[in-house]
């Protein structure tokens, strides 16, 4: 499963490193409940526009996700009173995602590493 | 708790998919609203920020369906469209859904009633505790280890006991018959005389009351019964336990009674067991071998560590006591093997007929699926094009195809389980006696994997070229002409091939089978065996001994009482039955001492009346028959039959020639030959015939049998011959009369449930291959129609066309006969220990079976070539 999250820059989709976008999902309901779509917003702008989530990739996730246990689901309004499906971390998400931001630290350290030995 | 979770999700996705999907377009609706507000809210038009929001989230169709696959349960869903896409297809095609149906049920059907037999027979263990450690103990003989074995002695045994650590336990019994009378009543049973320690080792202790124990050995007089004859000879009164019965005008007190069915761990059901006496001759003498040993290794001890411990053992004992026990070694055996080395290579050979019958229901299988995917080549081609990927086709026409033969195998099973009663009603008799047949997880296992294996191999072909072929092609050209049907051609041909090859292996199979079924029913004598009576005589052991005057008397003034009877036109004694396994007995021929590695010359023994070669319609073809001058005390002489006279003296006249019975150094009484009579059997070759000799009653006075020949109803006779016995002793009895027709039949009983088992396969085999040929001969001129009419236009006659397709259809059947005539002869080797009379590899048999097949084939071939041949050039041209 590839995630395809499209940059601001260069407006070319490209391939994000698998698990990347299920990393971003888990940041993002860190901060409380959200739906899909507050999903995609906050991502949108907490990257300073540079990350845009496909829905394509997106709604798979959450999917996926809840699955795996690690977000559940539930029907609530939204604040301009719609009906939304919110999505929020369970302790097993909470728990994954310490996992996998220590992960993407130990990542990102090697490769500037090695971006700036050579 | 996860799994669980997950399970609940993937079962809610299954069952409540309406829902879910509800759900999710729901969810996306609102996400796309949600844009839609805020695209409102930064300046839009109301038209304008829909627009901007559907463009935004995407194709909404496209994400829904990855979202399914989230789910988890996409391949089952896949599976359950596939099956329903099946099923439809079936149902338009019922000609296609029946055949291969049919064909399934079948083939699986029979594969596993004979794997029900296999794995009763071969694969599951002895019912008794432990049972892989049970093992046969004989003695054999080590100059000619080809040599039946032969059973164990007393005294051997008991060193065995004493001095061997790698058994547990060990026992020993003997035969025995027994007169049994209780109130009035007695009848004649048979019976084991045990060691004490017999039914330990089998581990199976008595029902009610104990089992012998050591004294039993030395003082008698006590008795188990078995649960058969307990319930029908004393109603299974549970008081018996104490009671006193009549053995052998003995007393002996019932001390148990072994539970039901404990009488199959040996060859004749035994119905009685009495402790066997150190003072038995069994028990005191070396060289009876008439004793039976079984034994029960200690845990972990192996076979080979039992047998290496035994060899060195008999060494010991060969060193020890020269006389009886030189040359002996000691055979150990599981007594599974024991007990199922007769019916093993029968079994076997069942077994992979079945096996060759479904190999060849598969080629037509994947022939018939082969011209269906080849007919659906188009539609194939369009789900590509819409974007089914080629697994995806793939996975589709396997499951079409599995869920066949799942179908096939499951009906299969289901008429293996309704007819299993036959079964083991019908094969009981052939098989040892502790077989029971059961369906149990094994069948079942067998039967899904056969099923599955089946469908694998029928979509193998089609499957490989769906994912070669350029599918677009097919959408492109005309359906007829195109190479992807060329090839399919060609791959059907292989098909056929392999079908005609399989088809003659089994053909030459039973076509062998069949002849020893003929060699055992027909013999070279000259009289009619309906005409000729076997007749069994009982006589109380007490008043008649073997070998008595009073005997002879009795069986003298019996035949001469026969022979005045109306009808009767000869009568004869006889020790064993003719043609009935007649014990072998091995000879020291004069002048000729026997090579030390070389087996020792033997033949098949009788001790007949004179009379006896008239009865049977045997000639004398040199010197003398039997007179009253060779009794008891006169020089032995010997009547050999032209088997044994062109075995041992090759080239030149028997009579005078002389033998003694012995080997070795060990010589027996000395005989000469006094006449040569014609062989009892004439089939098979020559060399082939077992040799015969036959003894003089007079010098050698045992009786057993009765030979009367009488027309024109032999069975007519045995009335007046039953009160003729009765009218001498009241307690004789005679029993088991039997026309030598019968008793042929009864012998080949076994060679003719093969022959027909085996001859029914390749039936079968012969029909499927011809429809094989027949279709794909007949697909293949269809598509050369075209072709034909070309050729027509061009100036050929119908004649030659009629040739093309023949000789097209030949060629196949010649390349599958010749595949087949080797296999053939590679494959019947594996079943020479079924045949009699003939060779494995019989030539006539080959040659007979090919020219068969070849006219099944040439037959197949010759409606698609008529058709051909009548075809209208015009019609022909315009054919597409």
């Amino acid at each position: 499963m590839t995630c395809r999250i499209s940059t601001y820059m260069s407006n070319e989709k490209m391939d994000l490193l698998q698990g990347t976008l299920d990393l971003l999902i888990l940041k993002a309901l860190k901060l409380g409940p959200m739906h899909g779509y507050g999903i995609s917003v906050l991502i949108r702008q907490t990257s300073e526009e540079v990350l845009r989530v496909d829905q394509g990739s997106l709604y798979p996730a959450l999917y996926r996700l809840e699955r795996r246990g690690w977000i559940q689901s539930e029907w609530g309004v939204s604040e301009n009173n719609r009906k939304a499906k919110f999505y929020k971390l369970t302790a097993a998400g909470r728990k994954q995602l310490l996992e996998e931001t220590s992960n993407w630290e130990k990542l990102t350290r090697a490769i500037n590493l090695i971006l700036r030995t050579t | 708790m996860n799994w669980l979770r997950n399970l609940r999700g993937r079962v809610r996705a299954l069952f409540r998919k309406e829902q879910l999907d509800g759900e999710m377009a729901e969810e996306m609706r609102s996400h796309i609203e949600m844009q839609m507000q805020e695209n409102i809210e930064a300046g839009m038009e109301a038209e304008e920020a829909r627009f901007d929001a559907l463009r935004r989230f995407g194709w909404t169709e496209s994400i829904q369906e990855a979202c399914r696959e989230q789910r988890g349960v996409r391949w089952l869903e896949t599976l359950v469209q596939d099956i329903r896409f099946g099923a439809r297809q079936f149902r338009k095609n019922p000609g296609f859904t029946t055949v291969a149906l049919l064909t399934m049920i079948l083939g699986i059907g029979v594969n596993t009633a004979v794997f029900s037999l296999v794995n009763a027979v071969l694969l599951r263990p002895l019912p008794y505790p432990d049972s892989g450690q049970l093992v046969e103990l004989r003695e054999v003989d080590l100059r000619d280890p080809a040599r039946p074995e032969l059973g164990a002695s007393g005294p051997n045994f008991l060193d065995w006991r004493a001095h061997s650590r790698s058994f547990a336990s060990m026992g020993l019994y003997g035969w025995e018959d027994f007169w049994l009378a209780d109130g009035g009543e007695s009848r004649q049973v048979r019976g084991l005389c045990v060691t004490a320690d017999l039914f330990p080792t089998f581990g199976v202790p008595p029902l009610l009351g104990r089992g012998f124990q050591p004294q039993d050995e030395r003082s008698g007089g006590v008795v188990l019964l078995g649960y058969e004859l307990w319930q029908r000879f004393f109603g299974g009164d549970t008081n018996i336990v104490g009671r006193t019965v009549v053995l052998n005008e003995q007393r002996q007190t019932v001390v148990g009674i072994m539970p039901p069915s404990f009488s199959n761990a040996f060859d004749y059901r035994p119905e009685l067991w009495t402790p066997l006496l150190d003072s038995s001759d069994l028990m005191r003498h070396r060289d009876n071998h008439l004793g039976w040993a079984i034994g029960r290794l200690k845990p972990g001890v192996s076979l080979r560590q039992g047998q290496a411990e035994m060899d060195v053992l008999a060494r010991q004992l060969a060193a020890q006591y020269q006389a009886e026990d030189q040359n002996r070694g000691v055979r150990v055996t599981s007594l599974h093997g024991r007990m199922t080395r007769a019916v093993r290579p029968a079994l076997l050979a069942l077994f992979g007929g079945v096996g060759l019958l479904l190999l060849i229901m598969c080629a037509n299988l994947g022939n018939l699926t082969l011209a269906r995917a080849t007919a659906r080549e188009k539609e194939l081609a369009i789900r590509a094009a819409l974007g089914a990927g080629r697994g995806r086709l793939v996975r589709q026409l396997l499951t079409e195809v599995l869920v066949l033969s799942v179908l096939g195998g499951a009906t299969g099973l289901l008429a293996v389980l309704w007819s299993r009663s036959l079964l083991s009603s019908w094969m009981s008799s052939h098989l040892p006696p502790f077989v029971a047949i059961r369906i149990d997880a094994a069948v079942w296992l067998f039967a899904l994997v056969a099923a599955v294996l089946t469908g694998l191999f029928c979509v193998l072909v089609p499957a490989w070229r769906i994912r070669g072929a350029d599918l677009h092609q097919a959408l492109r050209e005309g359906s007829q002409r195109n190479t992807s049907n060329r090839a399919g051609a060609w791959h059907r041909s292989l098909f056929v091939v392999c079908e005609i090859a399989l088809a003659m292996v089994l053909l030459i199979g039973a076509g062998l089978t069949l002849r020893s079924l003929y060699y055992a029913l027909h013999t070279g004598l000259e009289c009619d065996p309906a005409n000729l009576l076997l007749v069994e005589l009982q006589l109380p052991r007490a008043h008649y001994p073997m070998g008595s005057p009073q005997r002879s008397d009795f069986f003298e003034q019996l035949v001469a009482g026969v022979k005045a009877l109306p009808g009767v036109q000869a009568a004869a004694t006889s020790f064993s039955k003719p043609f009935g396994g007649v014990p072998q007995t091995s000879i020291v021929l004069d002048g000729r001492p026997a090579n030390p590695g070389e087996p020792a010359p033997s033949a098949g023994m009788n001790i007949v009346s004179p009379d006896f070669f008239q009865t049977m319609g045997l000639h004398l073809l040199q010197g003398r028959t039997f007179t009253r001058e060779d009794r008891k005390g006169a020089p032995g002489v010997v009547i050999i039959d032209q088997a044994m006279a062109r075995r041992y003296w090759p080239g030149e006249n028997a009579i005078g020639k002389a033998f003694a019975w012995g080997q070795g150094s060990a010589r027996g009484p000395r005989f000469t030959v006094v006449g040569v009579v014609t062989d009892l059997r004439t089939g098979g070759s020559e060399g082939s015939r077992p040799p015969n000799m036959y003894y003089c009653c007079y010098q050698m006075p045992a009786f057993l049998q009765l030979l009367v020949r009488a027309s024109p109803d032999a069975m007519r006779v045995v009335a007046p011959l039953q009160s003729l016995a009765h009218g001498l002793d009241k307690s004789v009895s005679v029993e088991n009369v039997q026309t030598l027709n019968q008793f042929l039949n009864d012998m080949a009983v076994d060679v003719r449930l093969r022959g027909e088992l085996l001859a029914s396969f390749a039936a079968l085999a012969l029909v499927l291959a011809g429809v094989g040929i027949y279709g794909v001969v007949s697909c293949a001129a269809t598509q050369r129609t075209h072709e034909f009419g070309v050729r027509m236009a061009l100036g050929a006659r119908r004649t030659d066309l009629f040739k093309l397709v023949v000789v097209w259809g030949s060629r196949l059947a010649v390349i599958g006969i010749a595949i087949g005539l080797a296999l053939a002869w590679g494959m019947t080797r594996l079943m020479a220990s079924l045949l009699n009379g003939v060779d494995a590899t019989d030539p006539a048999t080959f040659a007979i079976a090919a020219v068969f097949l070849f006219t099944i084939a040439l037959a197949a071939s010759w409606l698609p070539g008529r058709r051909a041949a009548q075809v209208d050039p015009i019609v022909a041209l315009r054919h597409e």
